[in-house]
C-alpha cells in the first residue's frame, strides 16, 4: 500500500493533504519515475510488482514512519484499537488485502478481527 | 461490523476463499486488474464453485474493461453458481487503467454503464450506445435457466471524490473506500453521510466499507525490517519485509 501511494502520487490518484515528509519522498520518487523506461510509457516499469511486491529501486522509500503512515500495519493490540475506530465510525465491513504468497497471513487478520 | 478479503483474481484464489469462509469472513473481493493479474470472472467462478455462504464481489469492476452487455452476462452468470452472493462493485479505474497509462474513466460514463448493467440484469428491454448508434437489447433465453436474474446483486461503488459520492447515494446499494488511517476514515464516512442526506437518503440504508492494504506484526516486529528468504528451487531471491509486502 505504501508503494501503491507512492504510485498514486506520481498519477495524481491519491489527493488529500499528506504530510511533508510525504511529498518529499513523492518528489524523490519522481525523480526516480523520470529515469524509467520506455521513456513513452514509463508508467509500464513502475507498475511492475504494484500490489504484488516491492521492486528493488522502490525500497530505500519504504521508512518505517512512510509504512506506519500509509498501510494498516502495527501490532495485533494498535489494529484493534484502530478497527473499533472503524466500526464506531460507522462501516459495515471492513476489508483486508491479501498478498499472492501470503495468503497465510488471513490467519493472523482472522485472530485479531474475532477479537474487535 | 463483517470482515471481508480481497484478493488478486487468480485460479487459486479459491482455495483462499474457502479458507476465509471456514474462518467466517463475509465477503471476498477480486481485483479487475488486467495485465496485472488473471482474469477477475473466471476466478470469482472457482471461488463460487468452491463456497457456499460467503458473498463474492468484484472489487471493483472497470468499466471500459468490458462491454456492458458482456459485464451483465458475467454477472448474471455468476448469480447462476451463486445464487444471492454476488455483489457487483465498480468504480472508475485506477489500477487497472494507470497501468495502460491512463487516468480513469469518465463518472458519467460509468453511470450510463451502470444504467445498461442493471437494466439488463432486471430482465428489461434497454436502449445501448455502441459505435455511434443506440440499439435495443435484452437477455434473450433467461427462461432456460442458465443465467439467475431473480436474485438481487447489490451495487456497490467505489467513491472518493464529492460527485462520485453523490451519484453513490443516488444509485448504490453500497459504497467502498480505501483507508488505513482511522481518522481519515472516519472523516470519509462523514462526507459519504453528507452526500446522503443531500439526496434525501438517510446514510444508514448505505453498506459502507473500507478496504485497506497491510499487516499484524509480532511484539517488536519492525514495519520496515527486511528479512531475506532464498528459495533454491527457484533459484532466485526473494525479499521479504516482515511478512509485511506492498
Amino acid at each position: 500500500m505504501a508503494v501503491v501511494t507512492l504510485h498514486g502520487l506520481i498519477e495524481r490518484s491519491i489527493d488529500g493533504l499528506l504530510p511533508p515528509y510525504i511529498q518529499k519522498l513523492a518528489g524523490a520518487y519522481r525523480e526516480q519515475y523520470a529515469t524509467y523506461q520506455p521513456a513513452d510509457a514509463k508508467y509500464l516499469q513502475m507498475h511492475k510488482l504494484h500490489l504484488l511486491g516491492v521492486r528493488p529501486e522502490e525500497e530505500k522509500f519504504l521508512t518505517e514512519e512512510f509504512l506506519r503512515e500509509t498501510t494498516f500495519t502495527a501490532t495485533e493490540e494498535v489494529l484493534r484499537d484502530r478497527l473499533k475506530g472503524f466500526k464506531d465510525a460507522g462501516y459495515n465491513q471492513f476489508v483486508v488485502q491479501l498478498i499472492p504468497g501470503h495468503e497465510d497471513a488471513i490467519e493472523d487478520w482472522a485472530r485479531l478481527f474475532a477479537k474487535v | 461490523m463483517e470482515f471481508g478479503i480481497a484478493l488478486f483474481s487468480n485460479v487459486d484464489a479459491w482455495k483462499t476463499v474457502k479458507r476465509a469462509e471456514e474462518l467466517g469472513f463475509s465477503h471476498a473481493w477480486f481485483y479487475d486488474s488486467q495485465l496485472l493479474a488473471p482474469d477477475i470472472f473466471i476466478s470469482m467462478a472457482l471461488a463460487a464453485e468452491h463456497s457456499s455462504k460467503i458473498k463474492l464481489a468484484s472489487g471493483v469492476v472497470i468499466p471500459t474493461n468490458r462491454i456492458a452487455p458482456v459485464c451483465a452476462d458475467a454477472f448474471a452468470t455468476l448469480n447462476k453458481l451463486a445464487p444471492g452472493r454476488i455483489i457487483f462493485g465498480v468504480g472508475t479505474g485506477f489500477t487497472g487503467r494507470n497501468t495502460m497509462g491512463m487516468g480513469p474513466m469518465k463518472l458519467s460514463a460509468m453511470r450510463e454503464y451502470i444504467r445498461v448493467v442493471y437494466g439488463l440484469l432486471k430482465g428489461e428491454t434497454i436502449e445501448w450506445e455502441f459505435e455511434g448508434e443506440r440499439k435495443k437489447i435484452r437477455f434473450l433465453n433467461p427462461e432456460f435457466g442458465m443465467i439467475n436474474l431473480t436474485d438481487k446483486i447489490p451495487l456497490h461503488i467505489s467513491a472518493f471524490a464529492p460527485k462520485a459520492r453523490k451519484m453513490t447515494a443516488e444509485i448504490g446499494d453500497g459504497w467502498i473506500t480505501f483507508s488505513a488511517s482511522t481518522d481519515r476514515a472516519a472523516h470519509e464516512v462523514g462526507e459519504m453521510a453528507k452526500a446522503c442526506r443531500e439526496v434525501g437518503r438517510d446514510p444508514k440504508t448505505l453498506y459502507t466499507t473500507a478496504f485497506a492494504l497491510g499487516c499484524v506484526l509480532k511484539p517488536g516486529e519492525s514495519a520496515a525490517s527486511p528479512r531475506r528468504v532464498r528459495e533454491p528451487r527457484r533459484r532466485r531471491v526473494r525479499w521479504r519485509w516482515s511478512r509485511c509486502m506492498d
